[in-house]
């Protein structure tokens, strides 16, 4: 984490999070996943699946494609709901409140999660836009405040020392790795509990995606993240937890570190040594 | 391993068919324009004139007045000896001497010549004698010629002098009911009419204390032998009407000048409603008696036309019997051909010596100018005299209207009608029609294919899209004869309900969206898809259903039982059965499927993410679909907006079958209108080929080109700059 100077980072006063270094109270269940199975119309997606996130960890998803890590992501911010015929059995809790029960509203779920998308995807808007994107729609139109927030999410992104001098260009004009970048600074900026990271650096350069890398080991102090990766090796560089799935089974989850080395299971060694995948 | 021979022929094959087709399609629409233009452009041809011949003639006979058949190979001049002659233009030989058995050998002391070949001869005992001049043309099969004869028949004869002395001017008609009217002065100061018909024989009337002391020194009567004109010394025309046989008078005007000169020459021009007159100094006006204020009961003589003035006194006026060129000589030779509804100048020519009587030829394609000692011929091309860009797109004060105004009106029951072509109000009524069209039918649209893409069913998608598509395939002659046959007349038994569905389907809508947001989620979730779309089409009509029953009952409570006349009376609008609300409705038909479709499949392409990135953020759909799918497929719709525009304007049929097509300017809602398209449409069918409407006609198809062009440019600009601004990755 040499690239970053966390120190330079402007914290929220809000922050409720134990500042990072100091041991602080046992680290709680952010994301409970119980007996969840995933049903797209009558075929079974997910196979009773049983996870969970801590709080301020990184915990990350592998396994072969289509092994339903990517539907397991989404149907945490309940982005399934968007799909026809998707039909969800078992139970999702974000701090101790189910995800899934009639009245919760899906817009208010969302907003307890950022998101970051394999395609990196602004806003066909400016920098600034795309960061403050999140806030306008909660009807926030304080320009300071909105500005204020603007340039900690994309401090909070390494981003800012690229971008200050152009907010106000098109976020279509920047690169492959500073998209990324900004929509992960625009997913923070809503300051979310946790931030879901679906492949983030599939498209990316290698020196884009050792940024991100960083990025992500430096927000793991604020936030609880889960990423799904198809590169084994991105999942042992930044997470603490890794979980292994199959045809839409879980096969194994554990500490990052034991996993790869003492993996329990013979499917999950075959997998990490890359006998198949 | 190079590239296999077929696919390099069939890429460049592919190659050349692609830019072939682009070229010829550019070309064809090059092609399209040219030929619009060629049609149009003679509408701008300068007119000419160019003497043809001069024939001598003798010192002694000291023409008054002068005619020329329609071949103008003859000319038919009354000869102050007492002698009409028939001058063949040809040989310049007198081929015919006419002495009317009841002028008695007499000599004419003044003479005046009606369109049709009337003479109206001033006698010098103070008589006047009518005698109508007739040229017939034969055809002789054995030589293969044409033979013209000339015949003059004698008609009224009045003493209209009592006194006996000669009359220095005169004028007279006889009327188709056989009823002439004379009208002479033998000096200045005396002013005689007369009717004639052979049951009550003739009634003389002395004029000369309606004078008011003025010096009479030319007199005109028009066609209908209705309306007496004098222009006086000092440059004043008074009027006398014979509609009531015994003459009124009525009214006067002056020209419009600070040093006033005597009048010198007076003609009424085909139709007998405006007046042409010049004075000693040149000066030259239309005079047309009008209503000064909208409700006034008089008609005021007004001076209405300035024409370019000459040099010298004017000497002579000619009409046309073809329309409303004239042409006046002054005392310097100077022959100047007008067109008097433009004010327009057509030609000009220069003949030494004073002029003492001139005749335009019945076609119009020449005239005739006595000269001192000879008689000079002239032909005349002036192919479009009633256009001029003030006439297309200018006011213009027409016969019969009281201010200058944009009208069209191109063809009339009578062959004195004077087409009035201004392109205005078309164009006014195109961009009407549009602009109703677009009001109704841009916000369905746009609402449709943003719920069909945002927030409909995918069933419901896959049903509504065709359907909706298939409007477009309702051929438009369909939908005009729907909305012109029965639309219309529904609309106008309830105007009052058509207009109440404007407010009520909203308000009804909203309220059941409101009613829908307090069933409880659980029980919304389980409703079958959908069913909102049905619960929105019931409440739809359930509002229709409601305004038909309501409508009635505002009309009495708040208009009084009877709209149209409610709106006529308190806003002076007119209700026409076929008007702009009909077609709001009916071309919104039309057009709805354009920018839907076209709107939608934008919509539908702006990509998953983005519409996954901002509702992961929180968004909801209606937030996710105005900040983002809006903005991101606004360069998709502008073009539905604006392809559905160019639609509109374009239409034909429908504003044909369903406007009543009435060239008015008016933007009320319920008064039809007429479009650059339909006025096409309606009337080449029955423009000549070449005709002056018929050039016209292809310059609005022209103007319909332009203005399509341009809207079609800027908004190709507009879209290329949204696009930019908007691009995805």
């Amino acid at each position: 984490m040499a690239a970053i100077t966390l120190g330079s980072i402007a914290r929220p006063e809000t922050a409720s999070s134990p500042a990072s270094g100091v041991p602080g109270p046992p680290l709680k269940d952010v994301i409970e996943i119980r007996g969840l199975s995933l049903f797209y119309g009558a075929k079974q997606a997910l196979f009773d699946i049983d996870v969970v996130c801590k709080e301020k960890r990184v915990m990350a998803f592998i396994g072969p494609s289509g092994c339903g890590k990517s539907t397991l992501l989404r149907c945490l911010n309940r982005m399934n709901d968007l799909i026809d015929g998707v039909r969800i059995q078992g139970s999702i809790k974000v701090a101790g409140q189910e995800l899934n029960s009639p009245d919760v509203d899906v817009v208010d779920v969302r907003k307890r999660f950022g998101m970051v998308f394999q395609k990196s995807n602004p806003f066909p808007k400016s920098v600034f836009e795309n960061v403050v994107y999140g806030l306008r729609i909660q009807g926030i139109k304080d320009k300071r405040r909105l500005h204020e927030a603007a340039e900690r999410s994309l401090r909070l992104a390494a981003l800012w020392d690229e971008v200050k001098d152009r907010l106000n260009d098109s976020a279509l004009g920047l690169s492959g790795g500073q998209m990324q970048r900004l929509c992960i600074a625009r997913a923070i900026a809503v300051e979310p509990e946790i931030l879901l990271m679906d492949e983030p650096c599939s498209a990316l350069d290698p020196i884009a995606t050792s940024k991100i890398e960083e990025l992500i080991f430096a927000l793991k102090e604020k936030f609880t993240i889960v990423i799904v990766t198809h590169n084994m090796q991105q999942a042992a560089r930044v997470s603490d937890e890794t979980a292994f799935f199959m045809l839409g089974k879980l096969i194994e989850v554990d500490r990052t570190d034991r996993m790869f080395t003492k993996p329990k299971e013979k499917l999950t060694e075959d997998y990490i040594t890359g006998r198949f995948g | 391993m190079s590239t296999r021979t077929s696919v390099r022929i069939a890429d460049r094959l592919a190659r050349w068919v692609i830019t072939g087709g682009g070229l010829l399609m550019v070309g064809a629409l090059v092609l399209m324009f040219v030929l619009i233009l060629l049609e149009a452009i003679p509408l701008w041809s300068q007119p000419r004139t160019k003497l043809e011949a001069e024939t001598k003639l003798e010192e002694a006979w000291r023409v008054l007045a002068a005619g020329e058949n329609e071949y103008r190979e003859l000319a038919d001049l009354a000869c102050a000896d007492g002698v009409v002659r028939v001058i063949d233009l040809r040989t310049g030989q007198a081929i015919q001497e006419l002495r009317p058995d009841e002028a008695e050998g007499l000599a004419f002391a003044s003479a005046t010549r009606t369109l049709t070949g009337e003479y109206a001869l001033g006698l010098p005992n103070g008589s006047v004698l009518l005698a109508d001049g007739r040229f017939t043309s034969t055809f002789d099969p054995s030589t293969s010629a044409r033979v013209t004869t000339y015949r003059l028949s004698a008609g009224a004869k009045i003493a209209l002098d009592a006194a006996g002395r000669p009359l220095t001017s005169v004028a007279g008609r006889t009327r188709e009911s056989g009823l002439a009217v004379v009208a002479g002065s033998p000096e200045p100061g005396v002013l005689l009419a007369a009717t004639y018909s052979e049951d009550d024989g003739a009634q003389i009337y002395d004029l000369s204390e309606k004078l008011a002391g003025e010096k009479v020194a030319v007199i005109a009567l028009d066609d209908r032998a209705e309306l007496l004109a004098a222009g006086t010394a000092s440059g004043k025309v008074l009027f006398f009407s014979f509609l009531n046989r015994t003459p009124e008078a009525v009214g006067e005007a002056t020209l419009p000048v600070s040093d006033p000169a005597p009048i010198t020459a007076a003609r009424y021009l085909l139709g007998g409603q405006t007046l042409v007159a010049g004075d000693a100094k040149g000066r030259l006006v239309g005079i047309q008696r009008i209503r000064r204020t909208p409700d006034a009961e008089e008609r005021v003589p007004t001076v209405v036309q300035r024409f370019e003035p000459q040099g010298a006194a004017i000497t002579a006026l000619a009409a046309s019997s073809r329309g409303k060129t004239f042409l006046s000589a002054d005392a310097e030779g100077d022959l100047v051909t007008h067109f008097a509804t433009n004010e327009r100048t057509l030609t000009k020519a220069r003949a030494a010596g004073s002029t003492a009587a001139v005749a335009i030829s019945p076609k119009a394609d020449g005239y005739l100018a006595i000269l001192p000692g000879r008689l000079a011929s002239y032909e005349l091309t002036a192919h479009h005299p009633e256009t001029s860009l003030h006439a297309l797109f200018g006011k213009v004060h027409y016969e019969g209207y009281d201010k200058p105004e944009y009208n069209w009106q191109s063809t009339g029951g009578t062959d004195d009608f004077e087409s009035k072509l201004s392109l205005v109000p078309l164009v006014f009524g195109t961009l009407k029609g549009t602009l109703y069209a677009m009001l109704f039918a841009v916000p369905v649209a746009l609402a449709a294919a943003l719920y069909t893409s945002m927030f409909a069913h995918r069933k419901v998608k896959a049903l509504v899209k065709p359907v909706v598509e298939l409007m477009a395939a309702l051929p438009s002659v369909v939908i005009g004869f729907v909305a012109g046959l029965f639309l219309s007349p529904l609309i106008e038994k309830a105007t009052v309900a058509t207009l109440l569905l404007f407010p009520a389907v909203p308000v009804f809508v909203l309220i059941a969206v409101a009613l829908f947001g307090l069933v409880k989620d659980e029980t919304r979730k389980r409703l079958p898809e959908g069913t909102e779309l049905m619960l929105i089409l019931s409440v739809t009509a359930l509002a229709v259903v409601s305004c038909a029953f309501v409508g009635p009952l505002v009309e009495t409570v708040f208009f009084g039982g009877d709209f149209k006349a409610w709106l006529l009376t308190s806003t002076g609008l007119k209700y026409d059965t076929r008007n702009s609300l009909v077609i709001s409705f009916a071309m919104g038909f039309a057009v709805i499927p354009i920018i839907f479709t076209i709107s939608e499949d934008a919509l539908s392409s702006v990509p998953e993410h983005l519409k996954a990135a901002s509702l992961a953020l929180g968004a909801s759909r209606w937030q996710t679909a105005i900040k983002v799918i809006l903005p991101t497929a606004s360069a998709g719709i502008f073009s539905a907006v604006m392809v559905g525009f160019g639609r509109a304007v374009g239409e034909t049929m429908i504003v044909l079958m369903a406007t009543g097509n009435t060239p008015i300017m008016e933007w009320s809602l319920f008064n039809g209108m007429r479009t650059l398209a339909a006025n096409i449409a309606v009337e080449i069918p029955e423009a000549p080929h070449g005709g002056t409407l018929y050039r016209v006609l292809f310059l609005g198809a022209l103007l319909l080109f332009l203005l399509t062009f341009l809207v079609n440019t800027a908004a190709e600009v507009m879209r290329q700059r949204l696009r930019k601004k908007y691009s995805v990755i």
